[in-house]
């Protein structure tokens, strides 16, 4: 398979991962245009390996991860001003509240804990796969898994998702 | 709210990725310069060899060493003082960073630190190419015809690294010799102001009268563009990120 096959392929996957992962449409295309350098130069060796998608998926995230001081400097919240309209009623707007503010919350959060966090319930993978493309051990993502959700205070999680493994090792 | 509403905002977040072919257009873009000296070593060489048996190597050198055209579109060695001078062993590009449409002859270094080493060259059709070389090997060319330099000179971001080793990066921008020292130094200050408190670094030079910028990549994105001045006072905007 060619470097040009494969994005051909896997693009589309990539694009919306490297959203998911910087929470940013230009920052995700930074990152993404990064990591397919280093993804390009290394093809000969990715091209023969049993799950190309994931290692470049996997450089991705060190991209990310290895950047986040422009992250910190360009995650600037906009605060609105003036008056607020009225609102019409609470069930309205109450589903957009929450969407906002898991929105706002997520910005704020450390790299590392965003990164597990998709990886986690983006991919679904599994606390191995997740600690394996972070480069750390389970009980390092089970951490930061906990204290993420806990900055965005979604108090429990599921317990079916703490034992999910994912299937789709090939699909970012 | 709940795992599931985090997953809905991962999945809206997911549809409002950016443009497949943008990213890819950027990447192929970067990665050009360096993906010919990766993919055309050997070519290079016969190439190289050919241009010495031919005395081709002399002429081009002597067109470069000519006096400064007073009429006429502009030439490299009007645009870049670097060329006039004639080239040292320091200057050469070897290996991976002598890409087969560079001119040989015509390489000059023009700036090294920790950070990167920076020629400027001569492609074959004639533009005005510089050439980033980071610590790790990594290399980037980025090139402009004359006309298009005089504007507003040429630029090349490099990135990348092997794997488990830390990701280097250099953005770097060659500036049109008719740029004065103080307006390069004016050029630094305005990039240090706008990203203040940033992480980063800078470094200025100017060799043979050759101004050059290169910095931390964040640098470039975040100040954007700057405008500086010329020796005759006309102003010059430079796009950095």
């Amino acid at each position: 398979m060619t470097f040009e096959e494969f994005v051909s392929v896997q693009l589309p996957a990539l694009t919306r991962y490297a959203r998911v992962l910087t929470g940013d449409r230009q920052d995700a295309h930074d990152v993404l245009a990064d990591a397919l350098i280093v993804a390009h130069l290394r093809w000969r060796r990715i091209s023969k390996m049993d799950y190309p998608a994931a290692y470049v998926r996997r450089i991705v995230t060190s991209t990310f991860l290895s950047r986040k001081r422009r992250w910190s400097a360009r995650n600037v919240k906009l605060t609105a001003t003036g008056d607020l309209p009225e609102r019409a009623g609470a069930d309205a707007t109450a589903q957009i509240d929450d969407q906002n503010q898991l929105h706002g919350l997520l910005a704020q959060l450390p790299d590392r804990q965003r990164a597990a966090l998709v990886l986690r319930y983006f991919l679904d993978l599994s606390d191995q796969q997740t600690a394996d493309e972070l480069g750390c051990t389970r009980s390092t993502v089970r951490s930061l898994v906990a204290r993420g959700l806990a900055s965005l205070r979604i108090a429990n999680a599921n317990p079916q998702d703490t034992t999910r493994a994912s299937t789709g090792k090939d699909a970012p | 709210m709940n795992i599931t509403d985090l997953r809905s905002e991962f999945t809206r977040q997911a549809d409002d990725a950016p443009d497949g072919n943008a990213v890819l257009a950027e990447e192929s873009r970067r990665y050009s310069g360096r993906a010919r000296a990766r993919t055309r070593r050997s070519l290079i060489a016969v190439a190289a060899a050919v241009v010495l048996v031919a005395g081709g190597a002399t002429a081009i050198a002597t067109t470069l060493n000519q006096p400064t055209h007073t009429a006429g579109p502009p030439t490299p060695q009007d645009l870049v003082h670097a060329f006039t001078v004639p080239q040292t062993d320091d200057d050469r590009l070897t290996g991976r960073a002598l890409s087969d449409n560079l001119r040989p002859e015509s390489a000059r270094l023009i700036g090294e630190s920790k950070h990167a080493k920076e020629w400027v060259a001569v492609d074959r059709q004639g533009n005005i190419c510089l050439v980033t070389v980071l610590p790790n090997g990594v290399i980037g060319t980025g090139c402009n015809p004359p006309e298009e330099f005089q504007r507003s000179g040429a630029g090349v971001s490099v990135s990348g690294g092997a794997r488990n080793e830390p990701s280097r990066s250099a953005a770097a921008r060659l500036l049109p010799s008719d740029i004065p020292e103080s307006s390069l130094n004016d050029a630094a200050r305005q990039i240090r102001n706008a990203t203040s408190g940033f992480t980063g670094w800078i470094e200025t030079f100017y060799r043979n009268s050759t101004p050059l910028i290169v910095m931390s990549p964040n640098f470039a994105v975040d100040t954007g563009s700057i405008t500086i001045t010329r020796d005759d006072g006309t102003p010059i905007t430079i796009h950095l990120g």
